[in-house]
């Protein structure tokens, strides 16, 4: 399955962006990827930064995370895991998929290709997914447009027309086919087999098999030697219910907990599958997955947070098989309560928040961070709870530096803010007397007087910045008949009028 | 002598009867002078009911004692199912920020808020939690007595919940029910003690408040 934008994707750009990532290479900051509408405009993979904004000026360059991509391609790998329990990343643009075994289970190879694409759409990803007999052919077809499923034996004729280089093969294996006069794929596997390999050694054979619609054993290793340490099954003959995969599931911890404990490791992230009796219209496997708040292999923590987890599971065949993993490790470090932790408290913090994380997601819950913007909206952003240098604050002491003690006195104090924020200010009628005080506002009940009105409070955006905004804010005393009530509403250069919060 | 006398002498006899067996909420100093002098302090453990129309400041209540709360350094958590909360308004209050756990449960028909407040009252890792519901519709609120669930939530982490609303809130059985209301706070029910009593809300911090 290619992903031609998944480098940009992860990063919230889409085709139509104007945008690209750069790397430092060969003394300069480089493209390395870009949205099919920068590439429309001219630019080139390997350009400079500076040409590339030379070129389109509003072009957003933004630097590869090595890092965030290879974890998010680890997360799209695990994504795939209802389709196929063979599921690698072996490029940086595209997902393979042994689906041998479990096509079936989605009505033949037609259906897991369509079930691949509906997935990877619903993960906001572009793909391209092509079904052939030998991963290389699969992904120069799909590199080509070429999706869907080629016959079994079939991919030599559809590669054949195509050139040589999708097979993404080495530059001096390409300048040796081009001297002899080959270009295309199907030229290519006309050649006699003994005489590739004996002019361009194992990648040429290689390439060469592929050509000729053979297959390529172990381009991916798919065992795992490290992961066979971390996961522990057994077999449940068919059990129906959650409730007994309950009873197996504190041997099973302990199993697992036993042999992270031998290599000083603890759970940080833990997949739990469950391999069903093949039934048609069911897929192979469940798998859920489940984060824990702070790294352990104690089986007592982890009961509770997978029973919570398998709840929500709905299991449509009977389960042969359970299996838990321990899909990311942390080396164990212990625990040791916080210095403000209430000795009422019947549980560590972190593995309360690990488990509300797990049942509300990991958005439901946050800290809250100042943001030093003007724009209200933006005023604040979540922020891991809770902070790590929470615990270790003390108190400033007084600072006997007469400039700081004076800046301290013309410091402006915060201003009215309202308890209440819309998520979108909600556009209102206003009547203005001749000073632009409102006078009446038009709310959903219908028009109401203004008793009070404070303002205005004029927000601006920066100058410098892409933003472009203007509100003056005021707040108002209304009474709608329900009593009175403090509005906090805005009035843009244009005159349009908004209420964007409620003082409570 | 009057069917109610009776029934109320009855009563008392059965109160003397039970002797220690009644459940002693114990009171706990909140540091806002208004709700110590009227109530003895917050119930803790306990489920206290904040109710008014919206605009009463039901909110700068409830801010005031996290105010208190978080100066000493106190974890406290806000249950924001109407994902409308602005904490910058609560930092006007005096909350301090980094003491405050948001907790902003999606919006489904299974009221994930019910489950993710018991939890955070069972608990214990926090002294307060203060709850605001989504606004539903009448019959929307599940039938199941939240009040007991969560009753024994905050006994088991020995915490309060503080629940906003516009009206009581019947499955809640809350141990002291104020409303909020025309600047004033009063005490509609109080199970450790008399009800009747009211006093101003707190006042508007300096600057913060509109109209100051």
């Amino acid at each position: 399955m290619l992903l031609p934008q998944f480098r940009l994707e992860r990063c919230g750009y889409d085709l139509t962006d104007l945008a690209g990532l750069i790397a430092e290479e060969k003394s300069a900051m480089r493209l390395q990827a870009l949205t099919r509408a920068a590439a429309e405009e001219g630019l080139r993979p390997f350009m400079t930064a500076t040409e590339a904004r030379a070129l389109v000026p509003e072009i957003e360059l933004i630097e590869v995370d090595a890092e965030g991509e290879a974890r998010d391609r680890r997360a799209l790998v695990r994504a795939f895991d209802p389709l196929s329990d063979r599921v690698r990343a072996p490029w940086p643009d595209a997902l393979l998929l042994d689906v041998t075994a479990t096509a079936r289970h989605f009505g033949g190879e037609e259906g897991i290709v369509d079930a691949a694409r509906s997935l990877a759409a619903r993960l906001g990803h572009l793909a391209r997914v092509t079904l052939a007999d030998d991963p290389t052919a699969a992904r120069a077809l799909a590199r080509c447009g070429i999706e869907g499923v080629i016959p079994r034996g079939g991919a030599a004729e559809v590669l054949a027309e195509l050139p040589v280089r999708v097979l993404e093969a080495s530059q001096a294996l390409l300048e040796g086919l081009r001297a002899v006069g080959v270009s295309t794929i199907g030229a290519f596997a006309a050649l006699s087999r003994s005489a590739v390999a004996t002019r361009f050694g194992e990648e040429g054979a290689r390439l060469h098999t592929v050509a000729q619609g053979g297959v390529v054993p172990g381009l991916v290793d798919w065992a795992e030697p490290d992961s066979a340490e971390r996961r522990v099954r057994v077999a449940m003959g068919g059990a129906t219910s959650t409730l007994q995969l309950h009873f197996v599931l504190p041997g099973l911890l302990s199993q697992l907990s036993q042999r992270l404990g031998s290599r000083g490791e603890a759970v940080v992230r833990l997949r739990i599958a469950m391999h069903l009796e093949p039934t048609r219209g069911v897929p192979p496997v469940v798998a859920v997955t489940l984060r824990v708040g702070r790294p352990t292999r104690s089986p007592r923590i982890l009961e509770p947070l997978v029973r919570v987890r398998l709840e929500g599971v709905r299991i449509e065949a009977p389960v042969e098989e359970l299996v838990l993993e321990a899909v990311e490790v942390a080396p164990e470090q212990g625990w040791q309560p916080g210095l403000t932790d209430r000795t009422e408290a019947t549980e560590p913090l972190p593995d309360l928040l690990a488990r509300l994380a797990d049942h509300l997601g990991p958005d439901a819950l946050c800290g809250v961070e100042p943001v030093d913007v003007w724009r209200p909206e933006a005023a604040w952003r979540p922020a891991p709870w809770p902070p790590a240098r929470l615990w270790s604050q003390r108190r400033a002491l007084p600072d006997d530096d007469p400039v700081a003690i004076q800046c301290a006195h013309e410091q402006q104090g915060p201003l009215p803010r309202p308890s209440l924020l819309l998520p979108e200010p909600q556009p209102v009628e206003a009547q203005v007397d001749g000073g632009g005080l409102p006078t009446r506002l038009r709310l959903e009940h219908g028009w109401v007087w203004v008793r009070r009105a404070e303002g205005p409070e004029r927000l601006r955006s920066d100058w410098w910045g892409d933003e472009h905004w203007a509100r003056d804010y005021w707040v108002v005393e209304i009474d709608d008949g329900r009593g009175a009530r403090l509005l906090w509403v805005f009035v843009t250069p244009e005159q349009r009028w908004s209420v964007h919060g409620f003082f409570d | 002598m009057s069917a109610a006398a009776t029934l109320a002498e009855l009563r008392a006899q059965i109160r003397a009867l039970e002797g220690g067996a009644r459940v002693v909420r114990r009171r706990a100093s909140s540091g806002v002078d208004l709700v110590d002098e009227l109530l003895g302090g917050l119930p803790r453990p306990g489920i206290v009911e904040i109710t008014g129309p919206p605009g009463s400041g039901r909110v700068r209540f409830a801010a005031s004692l996290l105010a208190e709360a978080t100066a000493r350094r106190r974890p406290v958590a806000w249950v924001d199912a109407t994902r409308r909360l602005y904490p910058i308004a609560l930092a006007g209050h005096g909350v301090e920020l980094g003491h405050l756990l948001l907790v902003r449960p999606p919006a489904d028909g299974s009221h994930p808020w019910l489950w993710a407040t018991e939890q955070l009252l069972r608990s214990g890792c926090f002294e307060l939690v203060v709850v605001e519901p989504p606004v539903l519709a009448k019959g929307q609120l599940p039938r199941r007595p939240i009040g007991a669930r969560w009753a024994r939530a905050a006994e088991h982490g020995q915490s309060t919940a503080l629940v906003l609303g516009e009206r009581p809130t019947r499955q809640l059985a809350a141990d002291v029910r104020l409303a909020v209301g025309a600047g004033q706070v009063a005490v509609v029910r109080d199970r450790g003690g008399p009800a009747g009593g009211q006093g101003p809300l707190p006042a508007w911090p300096e600057h913060v408040g509109p109209f100051a």
